[in-house]
């Protein structure tokens, strides 16, 4: 008896080895096209290295983001752009001909580090109000599309009802309403994200649901929440992952557009959307301070849509082809 | 050269009482009050009474339209009938729940026509079968891995296969795991939709052959739906010929392919293009198109194309069933 | 004098995987008003060798053998402009899907008038080049178009003729549609029709109502008939030769009765025993073993070789040729006198 358990967890063992050879080949074959799609991959460093470099932020920074080093430091123009003055500011206060590389914010704050700290918080935003949103809405409409009923009505309806407001006016709605700050934020974005996935999972289970391998499941006596969650919703999920990335440079746009209007996340917190606010009244003399966090936003929101567009090619034609 | 004796146990293994399976759609508030749409009901099934015996292939066949997929999904409960009674091993399955489900499931299983939809596309082969396995009950892993294996052997498929995803595998191969997926629960009963319908000729022959050589072992029961008559005609002990919703013929093969009695099955038999048939009289061809079962005409389903119409009755009263001895059932005015 | 002669004619699709042999050097030959079927499965080069003959082939497939000669031209050397007078004039086509043929947008009256708006048939006569671009002007011109397809409409028989011209495709039946089909090929008169499966997609009581309308049309105008199918039973039937491809060749070509009753070529004997019949005695089919092949991958002599019961090393010797084993009965084998 106990050869029998022991050779029944070898061999339990064994298939979990098999199991886990099987999920390696998969993800292999998805990096190798992922390869091959030039955009995509080109996005896929760019968000890589900014992950990285949001994780690795307190080591890569290299100055205090949060506190001036000196307030004679105030608007220092990046290294290629000082003049006499600036490099008589930096001598003076024992500091190289070229640290503080990006130049300084109206509070004498290192710009480059406020950006690599800013890119947590942007980043963040980005994760968890589209995970959360996904979450909710693929849960949701999973379970509208497939019982339809009093379910289904509610739901839509109330997702109608929300779409009815535009995206931003509603958030600044709910932020005026419960207050500036990070959590305020997420929920903000979520309250009315939810509602795609919703759309999207509702409408794909609506087709997917008269496929012939749901009747085989169900004949095989399975039970209707495995069927939903894990017999479906693995063929709608791909969907799913591509609206989820493409979503989250929206969000990060959207977390700017309240930062900038003084409702996300606040100082001295960096965000890059306060950034540029804040940069706002120089903008003449000093065009760095807003400049350069806009321009990252722009090169990291980029990148999240072409890493999205090219999962939407990776993804999907995979599964008709062969 | 092999005849089909079959020794029958004589005992119905599942029959159908007086089954309707109607679609009803309802348009919206808003269209009922200002048109005044009525709702659509599509009478796919419309009062069958049917009955298989243990052991025996009843063949299922008619044109698009007629209700034999509708009909067969009702009786493997996948449709809960408008009315009528399922009974399975003596025992009124209609409306069962729970436990008795989990019974019926466990004997009764079903082969899809279309090979492309009828695997998960995100599952491998192994896990296609192990939910078949695992709801019969075999828990223990070890005894699933050699049974998957034993299957695939068994449906004539390669056993290197057994990680492979459905996209991977041709339609022929594609069905044979269906095929496993539906033994793996050691079934009684099996309703083959059309199985092979969407293959090609020669794949068709090697699936048939395979249904075939299974029902020789085993000995299940199957309800062969077709609309190939000489697939029916190869495989069924008994045929029963379908039309709008309803059954118009039963008998058993060679009977009922020597003596057609309804006017629309001598129709059916006359429209095959032939290899190999004798030389036939002039062709019958009907007139007109295969209706849809919205709104069927009253009487005989058959009586706006019947080529050999009785008189007025035909258009008023719907036709009882009439034996006609050997077997023999026919639901036509002219035999009354 | 044959109508359409095809000698040779060899297309192949250039794919990342490797070059497609999906026609390989294949003969036909038909006379006027005679019906050939071409028989085999899916994936054994019919269709593509249709839409060869047109040269409608879609990228990346590209024809680089062989000549088809049409009433003493060779189309693959004429120029693309002439090609467009001959599709739908001179040889027209009717597809397996009339549900996806037909367009869904126009209604079924306008889409035959389209084809003898597009060939310039003005009052009977044929092939005029003058185009006349203005709607308003030629009111007579748009009568006549306007009767003969109404003409056409009750050609195929299709049931109350003045409602069909304005319906859409959508509102007819499937057999309703394949009359459509019909009608649009016909409308120019032309001297052959390409039937590509048209009657796979329809019940079997429609499938011998457009067969029978075939005959007829067929027996009325002189049209030759090239039907594709992979139905033995239709072929049989309906052609009074039958050509049967496998991966790309024709193995086996001959009188209908002759290839039926006797056939050569391991191939049809094999289709023929796996195909279940309706006879006094049931007889038990015998499948052919293992699988159509890659066209990619062919490397053997003959395409047939790994499946076939009769293989021999024979096979393997040299190109094998096509052998005539009785009039106007040919095979493709090694094995054959």
């Amino acid at each position: 008896m106990d050869e029998q358990v022991q050779e029944g967890m070898v061999m339990n063992v064994n298939l979990y080895k098999v199991k886990l050879k099987i999920w390696l080949m998969n993800f292999s074959s998805f990096l190798r096209d992922l390869m091959a799609h030039r955009a995509a991959f080109l996005g896929a460093v760019i968000v890589l290295i900014c992950i990285l470099a949001a994780v690795l932020a307190p080591r890569i920074a290299p100055h205090n983001p949060f506190q001036a080093d000196s307030l004679r430091l105030r608007l220092l123009p990046p290294f290629w752009a000082r003049g006499e003055n600036a490099f008589q500011i930096l001598a003076k206060l024992g500091k190289e001909k070229f640290s503080y590389l990006l130049g300084c914010d109206e509070l004498g704050r290192d710009l480059l580090s406020r950006i690599i700290y800013g890119a947590r918080a942007s980043l963040l935003v980005g994760v968890l109000a589209v995970g959360i949103s996904t979450f909710v809405g693929v849960s949701l409409g999973a379970i509208a599309g497939y019982y339809r009923g009093w379910f289904d009505n509610v739901f839509s309806r109330f997702a109608d009802l929300l779409l009815a407001f535009p995206y931003l006016i509603f958030a600044i709605f709910i932020m005026a309403v419960m207050g500036p700050g990070f959590s305020n934020l997420i929920f903000a974005l979520t309250l009315k994200g939810w509602v795609e996935f919703f759309r999207l999972v509702r409408g794909e289970m609506l087709s997917e649901k008269t496929k012939e391998y749901v009747d085989a499941a169900k004949v095989t006596g399975q039970s209707k929440f495995i069927i939903i969650f894990f017999e479906i919703l693995p063929n709608i999920i791909h969907t799913v992952i591509v609206l989820a990335t493409l979503r989250m440079g929206y969000m990060i746009i959207m977390e700017a557009s309240l930062s900038f209007l003084g409702l996300g996340i606040q100082p001295p917190t960096p965000a890059w959307g306060s950034m540029v606010n804040a940069g706002r009244a120089y903008m003449l003399n000093a065009w760095w301070v807003s400049t350069f966090p806009g321009l990252f936003m722009l090169v990291l929101v980029l990148s999240i849509n072409l890493l999205g567009e090219g999962l939407r090619d990776i993804l999907d034609p995979r599964l008709k082809i062969d | 050269m092999k005849a089909r004796i079959k020794e029958k146990t004589g005992e119905p293994l599942t029959t159908v009482k007086g089954i309707k399976k109607y679609f009803i759609k309802k348009p919206s508030l808003l269209a009922k009050a200002i048109t005044r749409q009525k709702d659509i009901v599509i009478k796919a099934v419309d009062d069958v009474n049917l009955e298989i015996r243990e052991g025996e292939i009843l063949g299922l066949v008619g044109e698009s339209g007629c209700g034999k997929t509708t009909l067969g999904r009702v009786m493997l409960k996948l449709y809960e009938p408008t009315a009528g009674k399922i009974f399975f091993e003596g025992k009124d399955i209609t409306y069962c729940n729970g436990e008795a489900v989990r019974e019926f499931r466990r004997k009764a299983q079903i082969i899809f026509q279309n090979p492309y939809a009828s695997l998960n596309p995100r599952k491998a082969v192994r896990e296609i079968i192990s939910v078949s396995l695992k709801n019969r009950g075999v828990n223990d892993p070890r005894q699933r891995e050699e049974e998957i294996l034993s299957l695939l052997r068994e449906v004539g498929l390669n056993e290197r296969h057994i990680n492979n995803y459905p996209h991977q595998f041709s339609g022929g191969q594609r069905q044979r795991i269906s095929i496993a997926r539906a033994l793996a629960m050691r079934p009684k009963f099996i309703i083959a939709d059309e199985p092979v319908s969407s293959l090609d000729v020669s794949i068709q022959a090697q699936i048939l052959d395979l249904l075939e050589s299974l029902q020789e072992e085993y000995k299940f029961t199957y309800l062969f739906i077709a609309h190939d008559l000489s697939v029916i005609f190869y495989i069924s002990d008994r045929v029963a010929v379908m039309y709008l919703g309803k059954i118009v013929e039963v008998a058993e093969t060679v009977e009922l392919f020597e003596n057609p009695l309804h006017p629309y099955t001598k129709a059916l038999l006359s429209a095959i293009p032939g290899v190999g048939m004798k030389k036939r009289e002039k062709r019958i061809i009907l007139k007109g198109a295969v209706p849809t079962p919205i709104d069927p005409p009253q009487g005989c389903r058959f009586h706006p194309r019947c080529f050999v119409k009785k008189g007025k009755i035909c258009d008023l009263k719907e036709p009882t069933r009439i034996p006609m001895g050997n077997s023999h059932y026919v639901y036509c005015h002219l035999f009354s | 004098m044959d109508l359409l002669r095809i000698t040779n004619l060899t297309t192949v699709f250039l794919t990342r995987r490797g070059v497609v042999r999906a026609v390989d050097h294949i003969n036909l030959r038909i006379k006027e008003g005679e019906v050939i079927g071409l028989v085999g499965e899916s994936g054994c080069g019919k269709s593509v060798s249709m839409l060869s003959i047109l040269r409608l082939v879609p990228y990346p497939g590209k024809i680089i053998d062989g000549e088809v000669i049409f009433n003493g031209e060779n189309l693959l050397k004429k120029p693309l402009t002439e090609m467009r007078k001959i599709r739908g004039k001179e040889i027209a086509m009717i597809f397996q899907d009339p549900m996806t043929t037909l367009n869904p947008v126009f209604r079924v009256g306008e889409q035959i008038r389209e084809s003898l708006r597009i060939h310039g048939i003005i009052n009977g006569n044929h092939g005029e080049k003058k185009r006349v671009f203005s709607w308003f002007a030629n009111k007579a011109r748009r009568e006549f178009e306007q009767q003969r397809v109404m003409k056409l409409i009750e050609e195929v028989e299709l049931p109350s003729p003045e409602e069909r011209y304005h319906q859409y495709p959508y509102e007819l039946s499937g057999g309703m549609q394949q009359r459509v089909l019909t009608a649009i090929a016909l409308s120019c008169e032309p001297k052959l029709i390409l039937a590509d499966e048209p009657t796979t997609a329809l019940d079997v009581t429609v499938q011998a109502q457009i067969l029978e309308l075939f005959n007829r049309v067929i027996k009325k105008h002189r049209t030759s008939m090239i039907l594709v199918t992979h139905n033995l039973g239709v072929a049989a039937e309906f052609c009074q030769r039958i050509g049967v491809m496998y991966a790309g060749r024709i193995v086996e070509t001959g009188p209908t009765n002759k290839v039926m009753e006797n056939p050569k070529h391991p191939y049809t004997c094999g289709l023929l025993r796996s195909i279940p019949k309706i006879s006094k005695k049931r007889v038990r089919i015998k499948p052919i073993p293992g699988n159509v092949p890659d066209l990619v991958e062919l490397s053997h002599k003959c395409a047939f070789y790994p499946r076939c019961e009769k293989a021999s090393p024979v096979c393997e010797e040299k190109e094998i040729e096509l052998k005539e084993v009785e009039e106007g009965h040919l095979v493709h084998c090694a094995l054959s006198k």
